[in-house]
């Protein structure tokens, strides 16, 4: 399912990851909004829910303190947003993740490294412009 | 990475090369020669959870742009978040982590203005990262012209270090060279995604 809304949520704990995913994100074009975990990215979608706003795509850590990724997106299914497409973005790379994510109803798996531009593709992969 | 048991301290040892990571909950000792490279000690007290890192950047860092927009900053991170997804899958938690940092020393000459004065950049990014990332760093011991051997316990966070020169140091620089060339041909990154 493709999205209309270019704004993007980015779930990670690391912030040197968030400033280079919003930094790529921004110069493509996109609004981001970053969250450091699943439970303050869930008080962002509530709160954009609350006030009918959209959310193109969001893209989520796996190991994260707090609430780990694979909650994070049982979660995010149970909400307004549950037709947002969800990737991944991970160091994990094993098939037994992999199909956890997509048993909880993530979209896509990117493992890390990437670049930026692949990065760029595959979010314009999901959100059309 | 090689496992040996240390009679001398009676402790399980843990032997890292370039590029490698080793993270555990169980008093350990976690050994490297460090050259050029830079090694990441990362521990939480209160978790009993410890593990470190040996790893350099594919390139010097750009002065005109910040680390973790640069391509050689990002396979910095990629090795920083290797170490730190393990240990909080060990049980540690990241606001409790602190850090030791150490290499960094001018051992490896590299004739490319892509590449020279790399061990600067490997401390720099090191620094940067931990800075970015809110770990404090309690103590550290970087550049200089000698390699090092670090001996890292899990169980207090010690750190025994010992500086080389003379024929030891050769194998260090090789050992490094190669692994340099290793990540200089993965920093060509393949994108690894898949739909569902």
């Amino acid at each position: 399912m493709k999205s209309t809304s270019r704004r993007v949520l980015i779930v990670d704990d690391s912030s040197t990851l968030r400033a280079s995913v919003e930094f790529s994100l921004s110069e493509a074009g996109y609004e981001v909004l970053h969250a450091p975990n699943g439970v303050k990215a869930l008080e962002i979608l509530d709160k954009h829910s609350k006030g009918n706003r959209q959310i193109g795509m969001i893209i989520t850590d796996i190991n994260m303190p707090a609430m780990d990724g694979i909650t994070f997106i049982k979660e995010v299914k149970k909400t307004t947003f549950k037709f947002t497409p969800i990737l991944v973005m991970t160091t994990e790379s094993e098939e037994n993740k992999k199909l956890e994510g997509k048993a909880a109803g993530a979209s896509g798996w990117l493992v890390k490294p990437f670049k930026p531009e692949q990065l760029i593709r595959v979010v314009s992969r999901f959100i059309r412009s | 990475m090689r496992i040996k048991y240390s009679t001398k301290h009676k402790l399980e040892m843990v032997v890292l090369f370039p590029g490698e990571y080793h993270a555990t909950g169980y008093p350990k000792m976690i050994s490297t020669l460090l050259g050029s490279c830079v090694a990441v000690a990362l521990f939480d007290e209160r978790k009993q959870v410890a593990g470190l890192n040996h790893f350099m950047l594919p390139q010097r860092l750009s002065n005109s742009q910040k680390f973790f927009l640069s391509d050689a900053g990002k396979y910095g991170m990629y090795a920083m978040e290797l170490l730190i997804n393990e240990m909080i899958k060990i049980g540690a938690l990241k606001e409790n982590l602190k850090a030791k940092v150490f290499g960094g020393a001018k051992v490896l000459n590299f004739p490319d203005k892509r590449t020279i004065n790399i061990s600067d950049s490997n401390v720099e990014f090191a620094f940067g990262y931990l800075q970015e990332e809110g770990i404090p760093v309690i103590s550290s011991d970087t550049g200089g012209s000698r390699a090092r051997h670090v001996l890292f316990f899990t169980e207090d966070a010690k750190v025994l270090l010992r500086r080389i020169a003379g024929r030891d140091s050769d194998s260090i620089e090789e050992n490094e060279q190669k692994y340099f060339d290793k990540i200089k041909i993965t920093d060509k990154i393949k994108e690894k995604l898949t739909f569902f």
